[in-house]
């Protein structure tokens, strides 16, 4: 058989009754690679063939609950009687479904199930006996929180449904496991409320994963793309999460999930933009140190995004809005560095997404050494130097550590910023504001399956002004059934 | 065109209607105050056609398609009215000092923005406006905060001269309402109550501007070309730094909005005559716009608007709705003389 064809010649053929062309075409088909393990054996005077997959299953388990059990059947007057004793009398594992076809074979063999062929039979059995070697459950690294759970979720996808069902043991919560990915047969999950989920999302999103033909899906981004309607928006409209008690709480509210085996995030359909200020925490403490951390967060992405602009523009075009004071400080300063105030601020934050980059990539003992360098010598050189002003590398490190609360708007945060200060130094307020047109056109603009990223801001919704503007108490929060149906807007 | 939210067409319309405001020329007596409130309540009366015409949902688009020529005209009117809202903004530049190299580059550096933010279409439009409504009850806010100190109720002088030039102004400020006629179509609830909302809105926000301009600029007023800038230059929250760039933000979006609104609009109206060029309606629109008030210099107030709002926003609709009317009136007619025929022959 010619590689090429393989793929799509194995996965109807069937399984052939006879053991021996059977094995062979096993071997063909995977190419006598080093991880396949057939084992022959005779099972009740049968001969028969277990075969499975090196790694991927549990010795212990299988011993145990499959060869032990197998090696202790009568002798059978033939394999159909033989498969028929082991499906009504033996109770080998739960998962154990029937495969007619190769292409069922091998998904199966490479997921971790251990299959038996028997002589005479054009069917195999498979069973789960799954046992490969996993991450164990650690805390959600990139959602760090003080009160919450310290749960997040791993690579394993199994793992990572029963840790959601852990918290909802409603039968309402549904989970609709699939495959993707034409070479790599990613195991994918959709999970919803089968109350709350608004059937239009659900119909369209399994449409647009149905019309997502790729060779493998390795992490959520390459899903994403599939999901993320609106083309051109800087900002996402859909969300990641790592923690199980977020993605319930999303849930709950009428979203789509979608769980990826071998990534520790979860995908959650749609996304609003207020969504980014909003943290588990939030939830834990008392309502009104709630909403005033929320409004902090909503000023530090204005800070992070506008401040150094607004400092350019200011000080270029607009000094009459300084104080005598400050404007005497910032004159003295910036004509001692020898950049202008843009060139240099842009210089600054490009170092910094330098720097970050590097810090991102490297080992955590070297990270530390590049915060030295970077920090100290770098910060503190260029400064005594005079290559850069002190007022600006204020403004820059404000904004910079404004951009940190609000972790998921990191990367139009980085582009807005950059964007901003050329069109402040260019055109001082004036340009701010175009900008700033653009940015909100494109925010209005950004709309996922019908549902607008501005909700519940534009379309105002107001009852959902207790969660936005303010956040009340869980007496008045779990009142009224809210769903994100709410904010739905259909086209005419 | 999708659906938009009454409380989303009562923030464009504002908006809109407040970039015509705040560049209003010469404000002067309370003469004028009491026109401005007299339009005010006239338009109330004007609207009345309109909103019983919105009752049946579709029908605007239903009379510009079978009367293409008066779609074809309302496309004309918002081409003008964008026209005259560049040569506003030519006008009105050296007001605000931009910090741009020439009126015309400000004006381009508007157009490239307005591109983008109508391709976006009118949904969006209606998104961004309670975001640029909030920065815009900001900067009232942070006027009224200014102003406060400076208003010397003195400075106000019963007139009766100048009635007749409030409504004549107000009314010229008011195309907003043409839009109203044809965005309502999309409204779903509360119609009446989001355009009545504005229109009241927007003589309070009018009568707030004339009020702190005679109390605060007094008869500095008379000496600007722009009243409202006096304000904002004379009105300063805090003593030690001055505030009046800050609404230069203000200015620009209110702009933005204004523009996009219309060359909106336009795409919406190309999209129902013309759907086969509907695609480049907005950018085309905003060309023609530029290149019109580049090439005549249309007048900035009581031209255009003055003119078409009494026929595109009252008129149309009412002849419309007498139509509509008329036409329920010969069914029901006709409908009683069945079933008297049928009473008398049948039963």
């Amino acid at each position: 058989m010619n590689p090429a064809d393989l793929s799509e010649d194995y996965q109807k053929k069937a399984i052939p009754a006879h053991l021996e062309e059977s094995i062979a075409l096993v071997r063909q088909i995977a190419q006598n690679s080093s991880d396949l393990l057939i084992n022959p054996i005779t099972v009740g005077g049968i001969h028969c063939a277990v075969c499975g997959c090196e790694g991927m299953f549990s010795t212990t388990i299988m011993t145990s609950l499959i060869i032990e059990p197998l090696t202790g059947i009568p002798a059978q007057s033939s394999s159909t009687d033989l498969f028929s004793h082991i499906q009504e009398k033996l109770l080998l594992s739960l998962d154990r479904p029937v495969v007619r076809n190769y292409g069922d074979f091998f998904r199966l063999l490479h997921s971790g199930f251990v299959i038996l062929l028997a002589e005479g039979q054009s069917k195999a059995l498979a069973f789960g006996v799954q046992g490969y070697e996993k991450r164990s459950i650690s805390d959600p690294s990139g959602e760090e929180n003080i009160l919450g759970a310290q749960e997040g979720f791993v690579e394993t996808i199994r793992t990572n449904m029963s840790l959601l069902r852990r918290r909802m043991k409603t039968p309402l919560l549904k989970f609709e496991l699939s495959q993707i990915g034409n070479l790599s047969h990613t195991d994918i999950c959709l999970c919803y409320l089968t109350d709350r989920v608004p059937p239009q999302l659900l119909r369209q999103i399994k449409k647009e994963l149905a019309a997502a033909k790729l060779d493998t899906v390795l992490s959520t981004g390459y899903l994403q793309a599939f999901l993320e309607k609106c083309r051109g928006s800087i900002f996402d409209s859909v969300s990641l999460t790592q923690r199980p008690d977020v993605l319930c709480s999303k849930l709950l509210e009428g979203r789509v999930a979608l769980l990826i085996d071998g990534t520790p995030f979860a995908i959650v359909i749609p996304k609003l933009f207020v969504e980014n200020f909003q943290t588990l925490d939030d939830y834990n403490y008392k309502p009104f140190y709630a909403a005033f951390s929320r409004w902090i967060k909503y000023l530090a992405f204005l800070l992070a995004v506008l401040l150094p602009a607004f400092y350019i523009a200011v000080s270029m075009h607009h000094p009459e809005l300084l104080n005598s004071t400050l404007l005497l400080i910032l004159t003295k300063a910036e004509a001692e560095a020898p950049l202008s105030l843009p060139v240099e601020t842009i210089f600054v934050l490009i170092m910094y997404e330098i720097i970050r980059e590097a810090g991102l990539r490297l080992p955590k003992a070297v990270g530390g050494a590049v915060s030295i360098v970077s920090g100290l010598i770098i910060g503190d050189a260029a400064v005594s130097s005079g290559l850069i002003s002190t007022p600006m590398l204020t403004m820059v490190a404000i904004s910079v550590i404004a951009g940190f609360v609000t972790p998921d708007l990191n990367a139009p945060i980085t582009i807005l910023r950059i964007l901003f200060i050329i069109a402040g130094g260019l055109w001082g307020l004036f340009g701010i504001g175009l900008l700033g047109m653009l940015a909100l056109y494109n925010l209005a603009a950004t709309e996922n399956f019908g549902f607008p990223a501005t909700a519940p801001l534009a379309p105002f919704v107001a009852r959902s002004m207790r969660d936005v503007a303010t956040r009340v108490n869980f007496r008045k929060m779990q009142s009224g059934n809210f769903t994100v149906e709410e904010y739905y807007e259909q086209n005419s | 065109m999708n659906k938009i939210h009454s409380n989303q067409l009562f923030c464009i319309l504002l908006l809109s209607g407040a970039w015509s405001v705040i560049c209003i020329p010469a404000l002067s007596g309370t003469g004028q105050i009491l026109g401005i409130a007299a339009a005010c309540l006239m338009q109330i009366l004007f609207c009345l056609p309109m909103l019983a015409l919105a009752k049946q949902q579709g029908s605007f688009e239903k009379m510009i398609r079978s009367h293409k020529i008066l779609g074809i005209c309302y496309i004309a009117f918002f081409l003008l009215w964008g026209a005259q809202g560049f040569v506003q903004l030519w006008d009105v530049a050296p007001a605000q000092l931009l910090p741009t190299s020439g009126k015309l580059i400000a004006a381009i550096l508007i157009t490239l923005t307005c591109i983008y933010t109508s391709s976006c279409g009118l949904r969006a439009t209606a998104r961004a406006a309670p975001f640029v409504m909030g920065l815009f009850f900001l900067s009232i806010a942070v006027l009224i905060l200014g102003a406060w100190k400076r208003i010397d109720l003195s400075r106000i002088a019963l007139e009766r001269t100048g009635f007749w030039d409030g409504v004549q102004i107000y009314n010229a400020l008011s195309g907003e309402l043409v839009i109203a006629f044809i965005l309502l179509d999309k409204i779903k609830i509360k119609r009446s109550l989001a355009i009545n909302s504005y229109l009241l809105s927007k003589a309070a926000f009018c009568i707030l501007i004339l009020f702190l301009s005679i109390t605060v600029s007094g008869r500095l007023t008379e000496l600007t070309d722009y009243p409202f800038f006096m304000l904002t230059t004379l009105s300063q929250p805090l003593q030690g730094q001055r505030a009046d760039a800050l609404y230069i933000l203000v200015f620009v979006m209110l702009y933005i909005m204004h523009i996009t609104l219309q060359t909106g609009v336009v795409g919406h109206l190309m999209e129902i005559l013309f759907p086969a060029i509907s695609r480049y309606a907005s950018p085309a629109s905003l060309f023609i716009m530029l290149l019109l008030a580049w090439m005549t210099n249309l007048p900035t107030t009581q031209g255009i608007t003055s003119i078409a709002l009494p026929v595109l926003a009252f008129l149309v609709p009412l002849l419309l709705r007498t139509k509509q009317f008329a036409k329920s009136i010969r069914k029901q007619h006709s409908e009683t003389e069945f079933r008297n025929y049928d009473q008398e022959h049948f039963l």
